[in-house]
């Protein structure tokens, strides 16, 4: 079984020797920090053995490679990697191996904290959600971390400018920083987060964010799945989009709370692994609040020896009355070795509510193909039309043309590569 | 006139079952027949065989295209070669948008040709003057193919498919199933423009009231997988008046 090796002692032996040697140059509250993650981490994983959530993931090599590799490295600059990017008008926030490195002049209402912050901001590092799902890649976040990322918007703005915020790795390992994103009474804004140049486990990307009354957000994960806390007031909407292209072992988990009358999520995701990556993905989403509502549609594109996974959760408490959640996962085996396991729940305990959900998956329909033949359209073009098909189902909801075409764009570069 | 079509003695089975048992028909070119036959005869079976359905295996027999044999070509071929099927049911594929779909069969019949491609204005040009002969909406070409499309609607697109393709061969499965009044004249009308002296068509049907719009030079009535009657278009009168039960149990 994959997750034996967390309770090794050399494990944690390694982890507490890289916290003794890397916290130096640190302030004494963050060792502190680093130090009482690396004692709950500990605990955690000497039950982690038996959680069920973690059976999908290579944990063991998610941990033996953030180990192993050596993911400071030497400070990097723009002019070392190659930054292929479009978006080319939007803030550009660089962070390389968790640390930021950036000449561009950030906006006031983004906050760089390097690793000399005051102890006034450590609120950053705390979690709200303890359960064990949720502990390994935070606590892990914490024990390494050094630079955080803050937006905080101020009431009533609307940020025009797209945020792009660049996790670069060119030491084969992918370290985050914390994120924080605090959205303010009638604020909006559009981020987009992006991993570039990996297909390494990722582990440790967190983020939690806060929509205010009457907030809007619309955020946009380009391979980087992550660990993402949401909690939203009244009259709030927040449209997230995820690509997850599949690395040697991925994992996101996200954490919708609705805690507002007349807040709305809609969560979309596209995951493509292939080779022998993994790609997996847990959605949960509580509806606290009355008229509420929740649209999650999950896509995967599963090819070669590639394992996806999806498990949706939509919780509805008694007494939340005109709540509506939609849920939805369609997946794509291409190949025979191709595997998939995909978990689909409602526990909804009020009548007053609608709510669906769904899961089909399967191989490219032949009737389809047959179709597409007799047009004179030969096999190979047309499984790529039908793979493209089921792909631009879900792309063409997202909601900026703009980042539409990015992500399209990404796809098919992947595609050619 | 020129053989267009020739089938010999053609057995098809699908799965263990016997589908299609000895049946002979050659089509000209000019020509226009027509298959009727009660449910579970076999039309469509032999509509998809020429077509080349993975599902509908040849056991004996020949079907001949313009002196080529049939089972030898890849269902993509056939296509490229001139054959066309408008499908029963037309396949929903959302995401592929009908132009682009268009756009892609067009151009894999001209590669095969050894053409380069249609250019931009020229597809379009020559799909709006053809989608308005079906008298299809601009809008609904942007969709997905047959993506939300009413019964009629997949239909008349299949024969917009059909004129843009501009193949040698047409073979229509129950195109008029589903219609209304309008929407089958709509249909008849294209299918009449497609029709000259180079080309040919065997429409399937149940009904004669198809018939009433595209008349065809010959009328087989279909029955057990074999033509067991061929006529003219008093043939399928008689067949509306009468049924099918006074020729497949006399």
């Amino acid at each position: 079984m994959a997750n034996q090796s967390l309770n090794q002692t050399d494990h944690i032996n390694e982890l507490h020797e890289f916290v003794q040697n890397d916290g130096h140059d640190l302030p004494d509250w963050m060792n502190r920090t680093r130090e009482s993650a690396l004692e709950e981490y500990r605990n955690v994983c000497s039950k982690i053995s038996k959680s069920a959530t973690w059976k999908n993931t290579k944990i063991d090599l998610m941990l033996h490679e953030f180990l192993e590799k050596e993911f400071r490295g030497q400070s990097a600059s723009l002019n070392d990697i190659d930054l292929e990017s479009g978006l080319d008008d939007s803030i550009k926030i660089y962070f390389h191996a968790g640390m930021f490195f950036c000449n561009e002049d950030i906006p006031t209402y983004i906050k760089i904290l390097n690793h000399q912050y005051s102890e006034e901001n450590r609120s950053i590092f705390d979690q709200d959600n303890k359960s064990d799902r949720q502990s390994i890649p935070y606590l892990l976040n914490n024990i390494v971390s050094r630079d955080a990322l803050l937006i905080d918007t101020t009431v009533n703005q609307h940020v025009e400018r797209l945020v792009h915020i660049i996790h670069v790795s060119s030491k084969k390992i992918n370290v985050a920083p914390r994120v924080k994103i605090n959205l303010a009474k009638n604020s909006s804004i559009k981020i987009v987060e992006e991993q570039h140049q990996s297909i390494n486990s990722i582990i440790n990307h967190c983020i939690d964010i806060n929509c205010s009354e009457g907030s809007s957000l619309q955020y946009y994960k380009i391979n980087h799945p992550q660990n993402l806390n949401l909690n939203q007031d009244g009259n709030t909407d927040v449209t997230l989009f995820n690509l997850d292209l599949g690395a040697d072992s991925s994992s996101s988990l996200n954490h919708f709370k609705l805690n507002g009358e007349n807040s709305n999520i809609s969560c979309s995701t596209l995951f493509m692994p292939s080779d022998d990556r993994s790609s997996h993905h847990n959605v949960v989403i509580d509806h606290l609040s009355d008229k509420s509502s929740s649209s999650v549609n999950f896509r995967g594109v599963i090819n070669d020896q590639a394992f996806g996974s999806f498990f949706g959760k939509v919780r509805v408490a008694k007494e939340r009355r005109g709540t509506s959640a939609f849920m939805q996962n369609k997946n794509l085996l291409l190949s025979d070795n191709s595997k998939i396991s995909t978990v689909p729940i409602l526990e909804i305990y009020n009548d007053d509510t609608e709510c669906s959900h769904s899961a089909t998956s399967g191989s490219l329909d032949k009737e389809k193909l047959f179709y597409l033949k007799t047009r004179g359209i030969n096999e190979h073009d047309a499984k790529e039309f039908l793979i493209k098909s089921f792909i631009d189902e879900l792309t063409s909801h997202i909601k900026s043309r703009r980042m539409r075409n990015y992500v399209n764009e990404l796809i098919l570069r992947n595609h050619e590569a | 006139m020129t053989k267009i079509l020739s089938i010999k003695d053609l057995h098809v089975d699908v799965g263990e079952t016997a589908i299609v048992n000895g049946l002979n028909l050659v089509i000209e070119s000019g020509e226009t027949h027509a298959i009727m036959g009660p449910n579970g005869s076999g039309k469509s079976t032999l509509a998809k065989t020429i077509a080349g359905h993975p599902d509908y295996k040849i056991r004996s027999g020949k079907i001949i295209y313009m002196d080529r044999d049939l089972s030898e070509l890849s269902i993509e071929d056939r296509s490229n070669l001139g054959v066309f099927l408008g499908f029963q049911y037309p396949i929903e594929i959302p995401g592929l948008s009908n132009t682009a779909f268009l756009k892609a069969a067009i151009n894999a019949k001209r590669k095969y040709q050894g053409l380069d491609d249609l250019s931009a204005s020229d597809f379009l040009i020559d799909l709006k003057e053809k989608s308005q002969m079906v008298d299809i909406e601009q809008k609904f070409l942007s969709r997905g193919v047959n993506e939300g499309f009413s019964g009629g609607e997949k239909k008349r697109n299949e024969i917009l498919q059909m004129l843009m393709l501009e193949p040698t061969l047409a073979i229509l499965d129950e195109t008029d199933s589903g219609l209304d009044i309008d929407s089958m004249k709509v249909v008849a009308s294209g299918v009449n423009a497609f029709r000259n002296e180079t080309t040919s068509s065997l429409i399937i049907t149940h009904y004669e009231r198809l018939l009433n719009y595209i008349t065809p030079d010959y009328v087989h009535v279909f029955h057990n997988g074999a033509i067991i009657k061929t006529g003219d278009i008093q043939l399928a009168k008689d067949l509306e008046d009468r049924g099918y039960e006074w020729l497949t149990n006399p």
